[in-house]
């Protein structure tokens, strides 16, 4: 297998991989890069649980080259901690109790992240579409619904004007 | 928010994507392990040569049958485990051939190189093909291909049925299950000569773990450990696994640490479903709709080895007696070996699967006397303080206000006036908290209290976290006693290295047993920390929440930690103390009482039908349960909707497809589990009253959760369609072809 | 083997010409469950097409629209043009989950030629032509010639889809999109149907495309005949009837040939019913 150098601009930073280009994102912002916030669920692009943001939107990155994310901006989880709209996007979680065993979180907090970065019109979002690529196997979604709607309906919406 | 919320300390890491699973933590040096699995539900090897899958650059270890050791094993009495096999394969996916080397590439070259010859041999695909004379033999130890054999008769049931007024019966099955945790089952394994062997890997049953891997080895149980990283879900699939034992081996082999972890595929082709049971049911009634007699013959698939498949036997022929008063019950039960992948235990333990056919059939048997099924249900029930027929003692239960509540609380009166294809149906449960019958040499729990020295309090268990709440349960039940904020405590557990003892968490157990051991180790060092203050500062010295008062001196909590560590040669103050709850092993005939306290549920589901695809969809759901107090009610609602959501699957859309042994639908876009416009609003509620067993009054929740719920939703599709479904999942192929059959007006 | 990315399309259809590599739009079908099925495309050089700026745009054109190659789902349904073709937006809507939807192209819907595809039924009912370019040149063909069976194109080997374009007749036609799935989450297909009215001056016509029930998505042209503008419910039974008799499915882990069959008669009467009892849509 022929190794190629990929230049990644992740979460913020510039950074070098070199190998295989058609490695999945995930692997390598995992194992490379010891992201471990992108979980890993099924590598066929099913669960959510590897969720990433490739230029603003969410993707699956089990099912991304790493060759194809060259020249776009990659945020992991890890890279929003500080991000004003993920904080209270935990806070909520946390006190839903939106994660059970946790392992679909991280995935699923990246996708609700993504949402309420888009504008809805001053409308509640369909949630049920947004969550749609992410499987919850713990919580029934009832109390990532409750989070999700304190903090990308009318909550974001007021706090913005 | 309200501010009872009890905050689990482990939330915001979660969230965030800080907590680490097994496949995010690394060994220096560590090896890919993978594995080599039988392609045929039954063949015998007659061949295996790994030559060329050594030579790959990068191959540390290739181990097959022959350079393992073959210890009678197993994690139940039943010891019939290898490591790899060596004549046979009994189940697609049987391991073979393991490998270990130093990256993916080389190991999945290697794995690709390994050459293994089978002649295939008749498989047996179910039950009654085992129970066949002259059916091949699967394991010598049991001629019959029966493990287990469950008969029992309580009272004269052929006289009960001779005097009804009414019988209903049928033929009921349950389907194959995946867990479907979303973390996909992973391991790493050290073998190191002084320390013996280290494993991290999900297991919530840990000791039992590594009493069996040590087993398995030949090895003492102190030359095993086993660190326990958060769990990615279980339900039933992380209990002891033969994938950590193979990795063990390895380990061995290469002198390096081994992980193995499975992707989707794997996971789902060599999983260890639900075991599918067959249910042969009747229960008679008198003609005022008192129920006589409940007759039941069953059979399990246990696949080609023992997990915990003979428990869920042993519930599904017992638990539904202590939920109504059959007054005459008889049970045959009948599990089977197999050339199917083992099967095992899930969530609702075989309880749910007889409760799917309980439901129906109590509903017809309201139907045949034209009365409401509520109401049949009502006058039916146990109550507290019963001994009921199978011998629990139910020193508390709400059931019946429960039922009334959900009653209320779904509309049930609407009922009479929905048009078809809306129906609404109900069912309801009972558990255990804990149960005698898991182990019989101990089914308590044991908790260490340390105070530190910062003046926060470490409670230590053996019993395992999932993700149900049980840190911050036990945290609250800590904070109550010693009079100190939630926050102040750490609950630590998941190493057998550091950690006392524990059975784990199954049979909904850990709210009770370890909440009881936490209890009484916090009441233990309260008492022992208020003498001791005594001596220390003086007679006048009161312990209180926050410090010691001594007259109008206060001292906080961490200055009294010091001082005390420097009156005891450097060490905290810790207590252990260990809970023994008065259960009784059950009988031969699996009488007794065998768990501290029994919670009760209540659920009801509404559903509506598409007329032409027979697609369903739940549209409204209420659970009213009888958990004692509800000491986490954030966890414990949590437990609730996603008990349902499991349910939700279970009826209207999962089901493992096996063809020749073989899963066919090995992805999560084929094996479909409830996305979040499958699960309706559900409405949960507590009905709470102190059970006198439990830490401050609390029963489970955990596995209660699920077990009316493929009842409720069934015999809500039943009073939709004026039909009635039998098998597993009702599913809109299955009611499309049911409706077909129907004689058309 | 190499990733090449250009930016530019003759350098895409140079390397077509001299490497064969393999096209990749989103990677959604290619490189599902990567690390068991690479072993296939070991040596395959890689043509990643989703930077050349000129197969990512929507355009309308003279005699109808122009959707570029790598255009992906998530584009079509929220495109204001696209809201000329509805049945498109509806099938860009359901084809996975929004993190799919955010990848998936059109073109890779087309290229892989699934039974199942969502977003292919459209296009058929839309009567779509397919673009391919080489360095040879560009010819334009009938999705219905195009995809000739499960997984089969009739692509040519030095040839990439550049765009699909949907001729003038279908644009704010009466249309929709409908699809048999069995739950909430991400699902694929068991039958779906598009239908798209024409309604010109001298007679209405209605085209009826049925997916996942044959080896490529079908019409029964007898059928459509059948339906005019004031079609009584029992002529769309019998349309919907004849479809299903006229229905190649299979039986697989997802539904059974039988089930598929009776379902695509279901999906039929119901797609007739919306588009025909619907009031009309303004052009625009
Ligand atoms: C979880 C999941 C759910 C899905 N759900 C659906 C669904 O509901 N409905 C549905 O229809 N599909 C679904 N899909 C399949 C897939 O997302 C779609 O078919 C998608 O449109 C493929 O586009 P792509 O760009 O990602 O294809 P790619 O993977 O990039 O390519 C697919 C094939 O087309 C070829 N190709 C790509 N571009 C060109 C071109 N310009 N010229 C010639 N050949 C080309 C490639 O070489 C490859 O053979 C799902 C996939 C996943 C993983
Ligand atoms: S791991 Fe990528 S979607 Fe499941
Ligand atoms: S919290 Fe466990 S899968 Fe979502």
């Amino acid at each position: 297998m022929q190794e190629q150098h990929i230049i990644l601009n992740l979460n913020g930073e510039e950074k070098m991989w070199v190998g295989d280009p058609t490695t999945p994102l995930a692997d390598v912002i995992r194992e490379h890069f010891q992201l471990t916030g992108t979980k890993v669920g099924c590598r066929t692009g099913e669960c959510g649980a590897c969720t990433i943001i490739l230029d603003g939107a969410p993707m699956n990155s089990c099912i991304l080259p790493v060759a194809m994310a060259e020249n776009s901006v990659i945020q992991t989880i890890e890279g929003l901690a500080d991000d004003r709209r993920f904080q209270w996007l935990v806070t909520a979680m946390a006190e839903e109790g939106g994660a059970q065993c946790g392992f679909c979180t991280p995935g699923i907090m990246m996708t609700l992240w993504a949402s309420s970065q888009a504008s809805h019109g001053g409308q509640h979002p369909d949630y049920h579409a947004i969550l749609k690529n992410n499987l919850c196997r713990c919580t029934g979604y009832q109390s990532i619904l409750a989070a999700a709607k304190r903090v990308l309906g009318r909550e974001v919406n007021a706090i913005e004007q | 928010m309200s501010s009872e919320v009890t905050m689990a300390s482990d939330f915001p890491a979660k969230i965030s994507g800080r907590t680490q699973y097994v496949d995010d933590l690394h060994l220096p040096g560590e090896l890919y392990g993978g594995i080599v699995r039988s392609p045929h539900p039954y063949a015998k090897i007659t061949r295996v040569d790994i030559r060329e899958a050594q030579q790959v650059a990068g191959v540390k270890a290739v181990i097959t049958g022959d350079n393992v050791p073959h210890h009678a094993y197993g994690p139940t009495v039943y010891k019939d485990w290898n490591i790899l096999a060596c004549e046979k394969v009994l189940f697609v996916g049987d391991e073979v051939v393991a490998i270990a080397a130093d990256s993916r590439d080389a190991l999945r070259q290697a794995l690709d190189k390994v050459v293994v010859e089978y002649e295939a041999l008749e498989p047996i695909l179910n039950p009654h093909a085992a129970l066949q004379p002259g059916a091949a033999v699967l394991h010598e130890a049991v001629p019959d291909n029966r493990p287990v054999k469950i008969e029992f008769e309580r009272g004269d049931v052929d006289k009960a049925f001779a005097q009804a007024y009414i019988v209903r019966s049928g033929r009921y099955t349950t389907n194959r299950i995946y867990h479907g945790h979303l973390e996909p089952i992973a391991v790493i394994a050290n073998w190191d000569e002084q320390d013996g062997l280290t494993l991290w890997a999900g297991s919530h049953i840990p000791y039992r773990a590594r009493e069996t891997y040590a087993a398995a080895f030949g090895l003492p149980e102190e030359k095993v450990r086993i660190n326990v990283p958060p769990i990615g879900g279980s339900f039933g699939a992380k209990y002891v696994l033969k994938v950590h034992v193979i990795a063990a081996a390895l380990s061995m082999r290469a002198g390096a640490p081994v992980r193995i972890a499975l992707d989707r595929y794997e996971d789902m082709l060599t999983a260890h479903p639900r075991v599918p049971l067959e249910i042969d049911i009747r229960i008679a009634a008198d003609k005022d709709g008192h129920f006589l007699g409940k007759d039941v013959v069953v059979y399990g698939d246990a696949g080609a080895r023992i997990y915990w498949s003979p428990n869920v036997l042993a519930s599904a022929c017992t638990r539904a007696d202590s939920l109504y008063q059959f007054h005459n019950v008889r049970a045959k039960g009948n599990l089977c070996y197999t050339n199917n992948s083992p099967t095992t235990c899930m969530r609702g333990f075989g309880n749910a699967e007889m409760l799917f056919a309980v439901e129906n059939v109590i509903d017809e048997i309201a139907e045949g006397l034209g009365m409401d099924p509520a109401q049949l249900r009502l006058q039916n029930i146990v109550h507290k303080g019963d001994t009921t027929i199978g011998g629990y003692h139910l020193d508390s239960c709400e059931l019946e206000a429960c039922i009334r509540q959900v009653i209320t609380l779904s509309g049930w009166a609407r009922r009479r006036d929905f048009k078809k294809y809306h129906g609404l149906g109900m069912a309801i449960g009972n558990h255990v908290s804990g149960y005698r019958g898991i182990d019989p040499r101990f089914d308590g729990s044991t908790a260490v209290a340390r105070l530190l020295a910062s003046g926060r309090v470490e409670i230590e268990t053996g019993e395992i976290d999932l993700g149900q709440g049980m840190s911050g349960t036990y945290a609250h039940i800590a904070a109550r006693v010693l009079g100190i904020d939630p926050s102040f405590i750490t609950v630590q557990s998941g190493d057998t290295g550091r950690y006392p003892f524990g059975i784990g968490t199954l049979a909904s157990r850990s709210t009770v047993m370890g909440g009881n051991a936490v209890k009484q180790a916090c009441e233990r060092l309260r008492n022992e920390l208020a003498n001791w203050v005594k001596q220390h500062y003086g007679p006048t010295a009161v312990l209180t929440g926050g410090g010691v008062e001594v007259g109008q001196e206060q001292h906080a909590l961490a200055e009294v930690a010091r001082d005390f560590i420097s009156c005891h040669g450097g060490d905290a103050f810790s207590v252990k103390e260990t809970y023994t709850p008065a259960t009784e092993l059950p009988d031969r005939t699996l009488y007794g009482n065998p768990s501290p306290s029994y919670p009760f549920a209540a659920h009801v589901a509404e559903v509506e039908v598409d007329p032409d695809t027979f697609r369903v969809k739940v549209i409204g759901y209420w659970a009213v349960h009888d958990a004692g107090m509800v000491l986490n009610r954030p966890a414990a609602t949590g437990q609730v909707v996603g008990g349902v959501a499991q349910g939700i699957g279970w009826v209207t859309m999962e089901d493992f497809k096996v063809s020749q042994g073989q899963v066919q639908n090995r992805s999560l876009l084929d094996y479909r589990m409830p996305g979040s416009s499958d699960v309706p609003p559900v409405t949960v509620e507590f009905l709470e009253t102190e059970d006198p067993n439990g830490p401050f009054g609390a029963k489970s929740v955990g596995e209660m959760a699920i077990d009316p719920v493929p009842g409720a939703i069934s015999n809500a599709i039943a009073h939709a369609l004026g039909v009635r479904g039998h098998d597993l999942p009702l599913a809109p192929e299955r009611l499309w072809r049911i409706m077909q059959e129907q004689p058309q007006v | 083997m190499a990733w090449y990315q250009p930016q530019e399309l003759t350098e895409a259809l140079d390397m077509m010409a001299t490497r064969e590599p393999v096209i990749v739009c989103g990677g959604t079908d290619v490189f599902v469950n990567w690390l068991r099925r690479k072993q296939q495309f070991q040596g395959r050089d890689w043509l990643d097409i989703h930077r050349i700026q000129s197969v990512r745009e929507i355009r309308r054109v003279e005699d109808g629209l122009l959707i570029g190659a790598a255009v992906n789902a998530a584009e079509i349904w929220q495109s204001p043009i696209c809201n000329a073709i509805p049945s498109l937006q509806e099938a860009a809507r359901v084809v996975g989950g929004w993190q799919i939807q955010n990848r998936a192209s059109i073109a890779g819907n087309v290229a892989n030629a699934s039974p199942a595809a969502d977003m292919m039924v459209p296009l058929f009912a839309l009567g779509a032509r397919v673009v391919l370019q080489s360095v040879q040149g560009e010819r334009r063909i009938r999705i219905e010639d195009f995809v000739l069976g499960p997984k089969q194109t009739s692509i040519l080997k030095h040839e990439l889809i550049t765009h699909i374009h949907i001729p003038e007749t279908g644009l704010f036609a009466p249309q929709t999109f409908l699809r048999l799935d069995q739950r909430g989450g991400t699902d694929i297909s068991l039958v779906s149907v598009a239908v798209v009215a024409k309604v010109d001056r001298q007679a209405s016509h209605v085209n009826i495309v049925v997916g996942a029930a044959s080896p490529k998505p079908f019409s029964v042209p007898m059928a459509e005949e059948m339906v005019h503008k004031d079609a009584a419910s029992d002529v769309m039974k019998r349309v919907a009837a004849l479809y299903a008799a006229h229905a190649a499915p299979i039986t697989d882990v997802r539904a059974s040939a039988d089930y598929r069959r009776a379902m695509v008669g279901v999906l039929v009467e119901r797609g007739l019913g919306k588009v025909l009892l619907a009031p009309q849509t303004t052009t625009g």
